[in-house]
């Protein structure tokens, strides 16, 4: 087939757009059956999802049964926030050849400042109850989101770093089976990390 | 892609029973104890076990009990250590008490990779005659430690290749030691310049990696070598050798090595002051910077003693006067993430015929630095030597602190006795004794499992 002109502009333009994000939007279905619009770019931050955009099965939305639309909203937030962040990075490196001393300059006070935003943003992004809190962990997980893993789990562990035993306890709902024998035991072994 | 999709929703089929699975693991503790009583031995306390248990559900709890409680049973073994690794050592250990799964899963040694690791004990040296192999090497172990004990005979190392490797300093899990070369004499003749080159390993997992040798210092100098490496920042490790000379003894500048470039580069000291270092004490890395112990030159009857710190590329050279202490022993150390430092003073009776009255005179002082930043020490605890010495029962001084909570190790001064002693309650424990003719310097062993450790296997 003989190309016309005008679609061998837009091939020529497709290929330098390649790189770029791509406008196409990907449909997420909470477990509860709500629907929710994300761009491909920030769907990709999962790698579940991104497989499953690569292989085609994402064209009817994506069903995720484990995710309820209350926590799907704020993985959606977190991938676009990031998404964005890890493209104006791209940007920043793109032309090398045309950064000079100033330029690096400013695109670090630029990043630096954007860091301190992202940054912020997480916080408030987990400042949450901890059933929340676990559910974003869940569904981290399984979406495979290793910077939302990270953060979350981060919140977990700060929250609960100077708990006491009965206080974690209560907090992963973890019944205590230990045997009075067994308990003393552990406890005197680990004596030296109790405050008491 | 017809198998992606497969995959994909078995995985969800896949979480789905495992969610019913934890469910019930975790809310059906009628049924765990029914098992615990079993003589069979079929104890196993880990979920994954069986899953044929009885349901025994419990009264409802009100709604939002129940999604926490939903949440939590969900979260695997992988996601709790997960968030376990993420927790200082001392909130490990304390969660092993959680429950019977947490210990294991704690006590696992397939976790230690990802589990941060409590202080196992101190590497030391006894000295043990007048020939050039005059150290041997001793490792005293600290309760709370992890049950395996660390071999200091280092037995991993080719013991064909070298004549006698000394251990110089410890940091975060690495080793850095001396590595002999065999004289050409059996017994050495003592003028003969035995050849070494410096070797870093981890004990914990027998990984070593030999130093390309450095030209052998002029004659005259004094070379003290110190190791830096923090896993949490990088894998890569650094070593650092200061030189002063004989005469002057006070540092001129230091030859470090990255393990990253494989080279080691010259750097002059930028020290504002001249400072002489003690060989025989330990070094901290501390927020990318190596601290060193030493005293301003040329060394007065004040004794005073500053810590050096200096970065890795040589580049920032800084001095941080110690809190005044009089005429007192001082030792250095992190611990819950500060810089901490101690002052144990000489025995009064030395005092006395000075005839000088210092502030905290008889007093062993605990400093910390709240802020590193601020460079200011904030009296952490003071305990008289009379007070010291009614506990202990002779006299000691601070000889390391513990890492990851308010405990400091005290040497006996000639009683060969390693004790702790809990600033919080005011207690002290005898933990064991050491071996004879030790040298002073302890070295923390904090055992690393993990693979980051840059560099080649053995060379």
């Amino acid at each position: 087939m003989a190309a016309t002109p005008a679609d061998a502009s837009s091939s020529s333009s497709e290929a330098v757009v390649g790189g770029e994000k791509s406008n196409k939007m990907i449909t997420l279905i909470s477990s509860d059956g709500e629907s929710f619009e994300a761009t491909e770019e920030a769907a990709k931050m999962s790698v579940t999802i991104k497989h499953m955009i690569e292989d085609g099965c994402a064209d009817d939305g994506i069903p995720l049964p484990n995710v309820p639309a209350k926590i799907l909203s704020m993985v959606i937030e977190y991938c676009n926030k990031h998404a964005a962040d890890a493209d104006d990075t791209n940007k920043h490196v793109a032309d090398p050849a045309d950064a000079d001393e100033d330029d690096d300059n400013n695109n670090n006070n630029a990043s630096a400042g954007e860091k301190e935003d992202l940054k912020s943003f997480d916080a408030s992004l987990v400042a949450v109850d901890q059933a929340t809190l676990f559910d974003i962990i869940l569904a981290a997980n399984f979406l495979s989101i290793k910077g939302l893993l990270d953060l979350a789990c981060q919140k977990v562990a700060d929250d609960i770093k100077d708990k006491s035993v009965e206080e974690v306890r209560e907090i992963f709902k973890i019944e205590n089976d230990f045997t009075k024998e067994e308990e003393e035991a552990v406890r005197k072994e680990n004596a030296w990390a109790f405050n008491e | 892609m017809l198998l992606r999709l497969i995959r994909y929703r078995s995985s969800i089929a896949a979480y789905a029973a495992e969610k019913r699975r934890r469910r019930r693991f975790l809310m059906d503790n009628g049924g765990l104890r029914r098992r615990r009583l079993k003589p069979s031995g079929a104890m196993e306390m880990e979920g994954k076990s069986s899953a044929k248990k009885k349901k025994v559900r419990k009264t409802n709890p009100p709604a939002e009990e129940a999604v926490t409680a939903a949440a939590a049973s969900l979260l695997t073994e992988a996601l709790i250590l997960e968030i376990l690794s993420r927790l200082p050592a001392r909130s490990v250990r304390r969660f092993k008490c959680v429950s019977p799964a947490w210990r294991d899963l704690i006590a696992d040694p397939a976790h230690r990779k990802k589990l941060p690791q409590p202080l196992a004990g101190f590497l030391y040296s006894t000295y043990q005659g007048p020939d050039r192999r005059m150290y041997d090497f001793h490792f005293a172990k600290v309760p709370g430690g992890a049950a395996q004990p660390v071999d200091p005979s280092l037995s991993f190392l080719p013991s064909h290749r070298y004549w006698y490797v000394d251990r110089l300093d410890s940091c975060n899990g690495l080793l850095l030691s001396r590595a002999h070369k065999f004289p050409s004499t059996p017994f050495g003749d003592d003028d003969e310049p035995l050849e070494y080159h410096y070797i870093v390993c981890n004990p914990a997992t027998g990984r070593w990696v030999g130093i390309p040798a450095l030209p052998s210092v002029a004659d005259g100098h004094r070379v003290i070598a110190r190791l830096a490496f923090d896993p949490a920042v990088s894998s890569h490790f650094h070593v650092l050798q200061f030189e002063d000379t004989e005469q002057d003894k006070y540092i001129t500048g230091m030859t470090i090595y990255s393990s990253q470039t494989g080279a080691w580069n010259y750097r002059e000291s930028r020290l504002p002051e001249k400072i002489s270092l003690f060989a025989g004490f330990t070094s901290v890395f501390f927020q990318g910077m190596l601290h060193l112990y030493g005293l301003l030159y040329p060394v007065n009857t004040d004794f005073d003693a500053v810590l050096v710190a200096v970065d890795m590329e040589g580049q920032v050279w800084k001095t941080i006067p110690v809190p005044s202490g009089g005429l007192s022993y001082g030792m250095m150390g992190v611990s819950q993430g500060c810089l901490h430092y101690a002052a144990t003073p000489l025995a009064p009776g030395e005092k006395k015929k000075k005839g000088k009255k210092k502030k905290h005179g008889d007093t062993t002082t605990v400093w910390y630095m709240k802020d590193y930043d601020s460079r200011e020490w904030v009296l952490k605890h003071s305990v008289s030597y009379d007070e010291l010495c009614s506990m202990t029962g002779g006299e000691y001084r601070v000889a390391a602190f513990h890492p990851d909570c308010d405990t400091i190790f005290l040497d006996s001064f000639g009683a060969d006795t390693l004790a702790s002693y809990d600033m919080q309650h005011r207690k002290f424990h005898r933990i064991r004794s050491l071996r004879k003719n030790k040298a002073a310097i302890f070295l923390p062993y904090v055992p690393l499992f993990s693979d980051s450790f840059a560099g080649a296997d053995g060379q």
